[in-house]
């Protein structure tokens, strides 16, 4: 073999920016029980972190026909905050369960639109069936049958493996901020971490 | 890659697997085709497809200029 890639015990590589957002957990946790008791500044401070990411990702998961029909960046930003305000905070073991259900409520709020796209009455009145929203940009690169089986290959995943991959692959928090999300020891812990999860994930990722 | 007959070929698939991985989880290049190639067992090559397609997922996914290489 020409090109062996480096070990996954590797050194983390330094070159790896920092969010100018960075919040530690215990920050997390005190954000949230202030953002439950009304406090709009922790709010910001939440959004401000989880906002960018999450319009990033759902911006990649909408269906094309729903992209025009609603605005997402303000979908995403209500999405986010009806979220916080209803996440239990006796859940918050880690800031990684966080981000999971953030994630959840994102997708939750795209399968909404993709289901009133299909039934809006100018598309049910041009051929008198449900309209196709069309594809989303991961659908469209790597076909909608294989998101779909990374979509039921993540709901299998244990919770600590999805909450690696989204914490690092789609979220895209820096190592430093995934070990802290995920109560990992070291950055390379947290590397290895995302590792496992993803090789689990192919693996889930049987027909 | 090892060629020793005596190591665990397990093992190594395994560990092959796991650095393929991490180049995923670290946005590096990873050139699929030779590494699809050099499999040697089918259940190897299947295992390199579908982390390729989960390489091509996150890409969607990853901010532009935000691999860590």
């Amino acid at each position: 073999m020409e090109q062996m890639p480096p070990p996954a015990s590797d050194p983390v590589p330094e070159a790896e920016p920092l969010s100018g957002t960075e919040i530690s957990f215990e920050s997390t946790h005190f954000l949230l029980q202030g953002v439950q008791r009304g406090d709009s500044q922790a709010l910001d401070r939440l959004c401000q972190r989880y906002l960018p990411r999450l319009r990033r990702w759902a911006t990649g998961r909408l269906p094309a026909k729903a992209r025009g029909f609603m605005d997402t960046d303000d979908l995403v930003q209500d999405t986010l905050i009806r979220a916080l305000r209803r996440f239990p905070d006796f859940e918050l073991r880690h800031e990684g369960a966080l981000q999971a259900y953030l994630r959840h409520a994102v997708f939750n709020m795209i399968r909404e639109q993709a289901r009133r796209v299909r039934s809006r009455p100018e598309a049910a009145e041009l051929d008198g069936e449900e309209r196709d929203p069309g594809p989303s940009p991961l659908e469209q690169a790597v076909g909608r049958e294989l998101a779909d089986r990374y979509e039921a290959a993540f709901n299998r995943l244990r919770p600590e493996d999805q909450q690696a991959i989204v914490a690092r692959c789609e979220m895209g928090f820096s190592y430093k901020e995934v070990a802290e999300a995920l109560k990992k020891p070291s950055p390379d812990a947290a590397r290895m971490a995302v590792s496992r999860a993803l090789l689990n994930l192919a693996r889930e990722m049987h027909v | 890659m090892t060629t020793d007959p005596a190591k665990d070929p397990d093992g190594d698939r395994e560990s092959l697997l796991l650095r393929l991985a991490a180049l995923i989880s670290d946005g590096a290049h990873v050139d699929w085709d030779t590494m699809e190639s050099a499999a040697t067992t089918a259940a190897e090559r299947e295992m390199i497809r579908r982390l390729r397609t989960l390489a091509e997922i996150t890409a969607v996914h990853r901010p532009p200029g935000s691999s860590a290489e």
